[in-house]
């Protein structure tokens, strides 16, 4: 039956393929899942017991915790729990559920469960991942004042000076358990091969341009490698944190100067240092020392283990330059651009909250204790069972050196984190599979002892008044910072930049921000 | 029947094969590099035929391959009682719908059909899933919620609707009873419409990693596409948010392919040899005896 409908049901179908190819071509991101609406469930379903169920516990009453930490299932995640609660049996009369939630849906299952109610106990939160601020805003977690006076008193011995600047607005909601973590100091990486090949002294940079001489060397002398590879994530502007402003957020527009002690905001954007740094990467985009193709790269992985990279912008660390050996096979120089510093952002490195929902946040405090001042317990939780799934090969000190049993890799381990034990308490006190662990250990407090203390630490930017601005301006952030940052804009960008940014509000951010630094530094 | 010109029809040809071959090459890519030395990947990018070729991804995986067993057993369940409990709660439903003699027929379609424009959205399914029915970590937990699509209801309404009343009371005279008349008279005249529905449904099910994501935290319950979904994602989200000197454990990216083959190659190949019995089952209804 030829008609005229056919021609339309053609260019029906072809928009339709159309569409469907270009939809395929866009962003992939994270919610690609048909969601199609729940429907009514028919009457019958299984019924699973409730986890966590209990009554209100006087001290010698048997209680479930439940704990949220980022991790992997563990195959013997129960025989570890069973020891674990063996151990926690006479100590606080606790039983234990530990709830290893990927890394990538963390922050979705947490914001579900807070926001339905869920009752569960304690919970891993941070500025980057189930974000503590926003967190304690929406009343997720419970104030812990009190519950660290009584039941505390480790966490008082450790983390004291740190509790007050983890507070908002004077009440706690998380314990900073990770001082290890807490000091950042800005650097360049540099590869030592090829540094010590040209002559370059780690120890004598004082400012970005003093990398030139060495990467000049570099793109004269060894063809296809890029003295400073770059990719789009925050890795693109890392650098421009070592522009001489106190940083109120990584992103948004509101910085204060460096021994301004009148506290003003100003918009970091728009200043000539800024404009300098924007100058100085196009013009090491234009030499050749940084990847032209850093805005498409999604990470900077590959190249660096194949050797393509000869350094990378990432923060300097005790111990970091083994890990990165590991990691990427090469030996660096970390070269440091700022000198070591405790943000704000450091205190909120790691920590944990307990949920408003627990139903034993007494008990659940006693557990945070007891996991950052006994190290049996830590390590339970972060190596499995002694012999089993780990075995020691020097204890001479607290940090006892440790290694898998023979014909056991880390895939294979019924239990392995594989060092992630971090996420459940003091660093410090873990065992380590490394024979340096000791030395690294003594490094990172002194690092930590050395740093200053950033003259904001303690304030937290609340940005609900100004919400919808934050969200534009953090949206242009992520639109024009891999250029600038790397290199790849033009001049006219940057004006561009900063256009964009006064029509979406950057100046009532600013207010804002000066206004709550003024609120926050009059209480001092 | 006109045959079109050999010109003309050498360019749809030429179209349709750049587009399956579109189709194809990053399936191989993925195949490739699931088989290749991890240092070549960094070298070389990704190429059509590895030049460094291994199987260690898969010596990694398979030399503990309970997850990805157990994922498969989860995801085949979920999918095959899914799929059934599915098609037969939606064709009930349909059926009744279909029906102009039900009386209160346009109140529950509204009823019904309303939920596809409004829904409550994520916080009242989670607390109906996890506190009103304690389904948390329960398998049903992956099965339930979409177990009732209307769009799907609607469409087998729309089948059911077509088929002649005299059938349905001719039935009645002889008296079958309303179950009778469905199984025995509606379904099998609607093949084509139930196959439809329950590829759509199978692909729904078999596709799903939210339901876990939201409801599962044990890993033996995990379904194989929240297996692929955690290993694909965790990179980069860990990649984004480093923790100064903290160490997490990173797969290479062979290995994260070798699983993206795993999970995705049998289904591939199970389709293939389906697909003529859809096909078959599509052409049976279409000529109506």
């Amino acid at each position: 039956m030829r008609n005229k409908t056919n021609k339309w049901s053609w260019l029906l179908l072809a928009g339709l393929a159309l569409v469907l190819i270009v939809s395929g071509c866009g962003n992939g991101n994270n919610n690609g899942g048909t969601t199609p609406p729940p429907g009514e469930p028919p009457s019958n379903s299984t019924n699973e017991p409730a986890p966590g169920d209990s009554t209100d516990a006087s001290k010698l009453e048997p209680v479930e915790l439940s704990w949220y930490v980022m991790g992997t299932q563990q195959k013997d995640i129960e025989e570890v729990e069973a020891a674990v609660n063996d151990y926690l049996k006479d100590k606080i009369n606790a039983t234990l559920k530990i709830k290893f939630i990927e890394w990538s849906s963390f922050d979705q299952k947490l914001n579900a469960m807070t926001a339905t109610g869920e009752n569960f106990d304690l919970v891993f939160t941070a500025s980057f991942v189930n974000n503590y601020v926003t967190n304690a805003g929406k009343g997720a977690f419970m104030p812990l004042n009190d519950l660290v006076e009584q039941y505390g008193p480790h966490i008082k011995e450790k983390f004291n000076q740190y509790l007050g600047p983890a507070s908002i607005d004077g009440t706690l909601y998380a314990i900073p358990y990770n001082i290890s973590a807490m000091a950042q100091q800005r650097g360049i990486n540099v590869s030592k091969e090829l540094a010590d090949k040209y002559g370059f002294d780690p120890n004598g940079i004082k400012q970005l341009s003093d990398f030139e001489p060495l990467y000049e060397q570099i793109v004269q002398n060894e063809p296809g490698i890029i003295p400073l590879g770059m990719d789009n994530s925050q890795r693109s502007y890392q650098a421009m944190y070592t522009l001489p402003f106190q940083f109120i957020d990584n992103k948004l527009t509101g910085a204060v100067r460096n021994g301004d002690d009148t506290f003003t905001v100003v918009n970091q954007y728009a200043t000539p240092e800024f404009k300098a740094y924007v100058d100085k990467m196009r013009d090491w985009s234009k030499r050749g020392f940084i990847n032209k193709d850093a805005v498409s790269l999604k990470d900077s992985d590959t190249p660096l283990k194949a050797g393509k990279f000869a350094g990378i912008v990432d923060n300097k660390a005790p111990g970091w330059d083994v890990s990165f050996k590991t990691n990427y096979g090469f030996d660096i120089y970390q070269v440091a651009t700022t000198e070591p510093e405790i943000t704000t952002s450091g205190i909120f490195i790691s920590m944990t909250a307990i949920s408003k929902t627990s139903k034993n946040p007494e008990r659940a405090m006693m557990l945070i204790d007891l996991v950052n001042s006994d190290p049996h317990l830590l390590n339970l939780l972060s190596y499995g069972i002694e012999g089993k799934h780990y075995e020691v090969v020097d204890d001479a000190n607290d940090i006892k050196i440790v290694k898998r049993p023979d014909g056991i890799t880390a895939e294979t381990n019924g239990y392995d984190l594989s060092g992630g034990g971090w996420v459940f308490g003091d660093p410090w006190m873990l065992y380590d599979y490394s024979p340096d662990r000791v030395e690294q250990v003594a490094a990172q407090k002194a690092f930590v002892e050395n740093a200053k203390q950033s003259p904001l630490v303690g304030f937290v930017f609340n940005p609900e008044p100004v919400k919808t601005q934050v969200a534009s301006v953090t949206a242009i952030f992520d639109q024009y910072m891999p250029e600038l940052g790397s290199g790849t804009s033009t001049e006219a960008k940057l004006d561009e930049f900063l256009d964009k940014l006064n029509k979406s509000g950057a100046d009532a951010i600013i207010k804002e921000m000066q206004a709550q630094l003024d609120a926050w530094k009059a209480t001092k | 029947m006109k045959s079109y010109p050999v010109w003309q029809r050498a360019i749809i040809h030429l179209f349709l094969i750049a587009l399956a071959v579109a189709c194809i090459i990053p399936l191989l890519l993925v195949l490739s590099a699931s088989f290749s030395d991890e240092a070549a990947i960094g070298k070389y990018g990704y190429t059509l035929l590895p030049k460094a070729f291994s199987t260690i991804a898969y010596q990694y995986i398979l030399s503990d391959p309970t997850q990805i067993v157990t994922a498969y057993g989860i995801t085949i369940f979920v999918t095959a009682v899914g799929t059934i409990v599915s098609l037969l709660l939606s064709s009930c439903m349909a059926y009744v719908l279909s029906r102009s003699d039900f009386a209160y027929r346009n109140k529950f379609s509204f009823f019904i059909y309303f939920t596809m424009l409004f829904n409550g959205g994520l916080v009242p399914s989670y607390m109906l899933v996890t506190q009103v029915l304690d389904l948390k970590n329960s398998v049903w937990a992956l099965i339930l919620p979409y177990v009732i699509v209307p769009w799907f209801v609607l469409l087998l309404r729309t089948y059911f609707a077509d088929i002649p009343e005299s059938l349905i009371e001719s039935a009645k005279l002889e008296g079958a009873g309303e179950f009778r008349i469905l199984f025995t008279i509606i379904l099998p005249l609607s093949l084509p419409a139930i196959a439809t529905v329950g590829l759509f449904i199978i692909l729904m099910y078999w596709n799903d990693w939210y339901l876990a994501l939201l409801y599962v935290d044990e890993g033996k319950k995990f379904p194989l596409q929240y297996l692929l979904y955690n290993i694909m994602q965790n990179l980069s989200v860990i990649k984004a948010n480093p923790v100064p000197g903290m160490a997490v454990r990173l797969p290479g990216e062979n290995t994260r392919m070798a699983i993206a083959v795993l999970a995705t190659g049998p289904i591939l190949f199970a389709f293939v040899f389906v697909q003529r019995y859809f096909i078959a089952g599509l052409k049976v209804g279409a000529i109506k005896g």
